[in-house]
């Protein structure tokens, strides 16, 4: 939302958001662990994720097989869709508080872009798919830097509205990279879409531990910021004169929110939608400060991603939706709800 | 996003497609190479109405420069002896090995300018992405479009359109007929392992095909039971969930991913898999992608290796 239309900042951040959209997030992974094509009975399958906790063990009575289908698909799969729902929303809170922009996502600075190059160079040049997610990792992470490094070409300390600059322009050139290297290579073309169409993916636990830490390390930076992202929402003259380097504290921020969509999107692919209609959604809830919004937006991106991917696994017997055609068919008209009946909101 | 949107027209576009554009770099040597049919059958009459998937198409004399931009077409000239009247070919035809020495043209991106500079005077398309077989009618260069069919007496069909086409009818009939007969023995000794279940993956992201599909058709033929079928999903070529397949618990698992790293190794680390009796009783059996992609003379080679792959692991 523009600057103009933020609403005062309220000295006590609101509580109710946080734990709502905690029991929501609660409930989307209940959903998501008992339901599934399989049909396993959701008491046993909770049974059987009781058992591993550490120090309990009880028997589910599942075979060998439903234990499997349980520990080894559902469960890394949901909580994968949680770390990367809470990585796009977190990290797209946090792009849209640091450039007061309502349109800003985690893909501004062009992850999307180096993320997709990064991928395409991964499956085109035939190396293992346990390469895709690094070399994602990899664009994602030089896209934002070429931005920076861009837009500070000309010495000065730039505003943000030169660094999106910058950011459309590498990812126009990324993406022209990768639109060539794809058509180059016709006979990988559907593994490239695949990719870009955004799918949770299948190795297990795999996926959820090469994300962990760096989401991990984005949340750290991104809270420890949450309240001088409060104070840059009044300008970045304003905060300078409260003692605030904007410049500094862009850096910092869009450091920890790339760090985590970047890591988000080299293990998924490109998901559409979370990173900029969830903020939106939990600020309407919270209000603008960071010191709620970004906890409800890791709870709310979390609980959205593990429901969308509930929807995609289940809505067609034995197959799946792209999951970003769930985020962005439901989200769409769910957010256009919101804002129709929220007429107070300016953005 | 548009990006997205994009994306997913063309991921569509592309799975109806993908069975021909696996463009693997393997080369095959196997059965001896029809390259050199000996015999050139005289007195093929021209010109000649071939039937084609846009409907029948007159050649009105024998093509001495064929361009075939279908690997699966590439194969069936080799095997009729229309070899030496090939001029190019596209870029997955591999086989036989004399096709993989002919000038390249790329059959997803291709001008038509860069195919009439070839002066062709037959050209064999399998796809028609971008509106080519439109433009080669406007330039009057005679084509047929053969696409990817639904089941093996439409694979025969056009390797007899071909035949017609290029002035090789009696061969392709021959052909035809021999491959049809061996396809009935196969069918005859897979009395056998009737009811074996079986999943057969096109690629890693668990694309699979049904038996409304070409191979699918195959093991249909055989009495397996695709796995496939049992998913509630439209089109010949959905994508699985790993939940559904694991649940499924196929006794045979096929790959014909095997040419893009899918090995059966890798399929037994996939969370879950060690439970499925294809996996744990060793029944995982990559296959030659560049033959499950294309429906030309060795189909019946790979419907042979299906059965015999079977019959060893069957107690």
């Amino acid at each position: 939302m523009s600057s103009a239309a933020l609403p005062r900042i309220q000295a006590r951040p609101r509580i109710g958001p946080v734990v709502t959209s905690m029991a929501v997030l609660a409930a989307a992974a209940i959903g998501s662990l008992v339901l599934g094509p399989a049909g396993v009975n959701p008491w046993q399958a909770i049974v059987e994720v009781l058992d591993h906790v550490p120090g309990v063990s009880i028997d589910s009575g599942l075979s060998a097989q439903e234990a499997a289908i349980v520990w080894q698909i559902r469960v890394p799969r949901l909580v994968l869709a949680g770390l990367v729902g809470a990585a796009l929303a977190g990290s797209g809170a946090a792009y849209q508080g640091v450039f007061r922009n309502p349109l800003a996502d985690p893909y501004l600075l062009g992850v999307a872009a180096g993320a997709g190059l990064g991928a395409t160079i991964a499956i085109v040049s035939g190396l293992p798919t346990s390469a895709i997610a690094p070399l994602a990792f990899a664009g994602a992470v030089l896209a934002v830097v070429a931005a920076y490094g861009l837009a500070s070409l000309g010495g000065a300390r730039r505003s943000g509205a030169t660094l999106i600059l910058s950011g459309v322009a590498v990812a126009a050139f990324f993406t022209a990279l990768q639109t060539y290297l794809q058509q180059q290579h016709a006979d990988t073309i559907r593994q490239v879409f695949s990719w870009i169409l955004g799918r949770l993916g299948t190795t297990g636990w795999g996926d959820v531990r090469t994300l962990l830490p760096y989401a991990l390390v984005s949340w750290v930076v991104l809270f420890a910021h949450r309240r001088h992202l409060d104070v840059m929402a009044v300008g970045e003259e304003e905060a300078s004169t409260l003692g605030i380097d904007p410049a500094r504290v862009r850096l910092i921020v869009v450091a920890g929110a790339t760090l985590g969509a970047a890591a988000a999107v080299a293990v998924s692919g490109l998901i559409a939608f979370v990173g900029i209609i969830v903020p939106h959604i939990v600020r309407m809830a919270t209000g603008p400060s960071h010191r709620v919004l970004l906890p409800a937006s890791l709870a709310g991106g979390a609980a959205f991603l593990m429901v969308a991917d509930l929807v995609a696994r289940t809505v067609q017997s034995g197959g799946e939706l792209p999951i970003g055609v769930v985020t962005a068919f439901v989200g769409a008209p769910f957010f256009a709800f919101i804002l129709a009946t929220r007429r107070e909101v300016g953005a | 996003m548009r990006r997205g949107a994009i994306a997913l027209l063309m991921l569509s576009i592309v799975l109806v497609s993908c069975r021909a554009s696996a463009a693997q770099t393997t080369t095959t040597t196997a059965t001896p190479s029809p390259s050199t049919t000996p015999v050139r059958a005289e007195g093929e009459t021209f010109p000649v109405t071939v039937p084609t998937d846009r409907g029948p198409v007159e050649i009105g004399t024998r093509p001495a420069r064929i361009v075939s931009l279908s690997a699966t077409a590439t194969e069936m000239l080799y095997a009729l002896g229309a070899g030496e009247q090939v001029v190019a070919t596209d870029l997955t035809s591999n086989y036989p090995d004399a096709a993989g020495t002919t000038p390249k043209l790329d059959s997803f991106n291709f001008s038509v300018e860069e195919v009439a500079a070839l002066d062709p005077d037959l050209v064999i398309l399998a796809f028609d992405f971008q509106g080519e077989a439109t433009a080669l009618a406007t330039l009057d260069i005679p084509f047929l479009l053969l696409g990817p069919p639904l089941d093996l007496e439409s694979a025969f069909a056009q390797l007899e359109s071909v035949g017609l086409a290029t002035g090789h009818a009696s061969e392709a009939e021959g052909i035809a007929g021999g491959l049809a007969a061996e396809v009935a023995d196969i069918v005859r000794s897979a009395a056998a392992i009737e009811g074996v279940t079986v999943y057969h993956e096109v690629d890693e992201t668990l694309y699979t095909a049904t038996s409304g599909s070409f191979i699918g058709d195959l093991y249909q033929r055989l009495g397996l039971v695709n796995i496939a079928d049992n998913a509630d999903l439209g089109g010949p070529f959905p994508q699985l969930s790993a939940e559904f397949i694991v649940d499924q618990n196929p006794q045979f698992i096929f790959l014909a991913d095997a040419n893009f790293g899918v090995t059966v190794d890798s399929v037994a680390q996939r969370p879950g898999w060690q439970t499925i009796s294809a996996v744990a009783d060793g029944n995982v059996i990559p296959l030659d992608g560049d033959i499950a992609g294309r429906w030309g003379p060795r189909t019946v080679e790979l419907m042979r290796l299906i059965v015999e792959a079977i019959e060893q692991q069957a107690p």
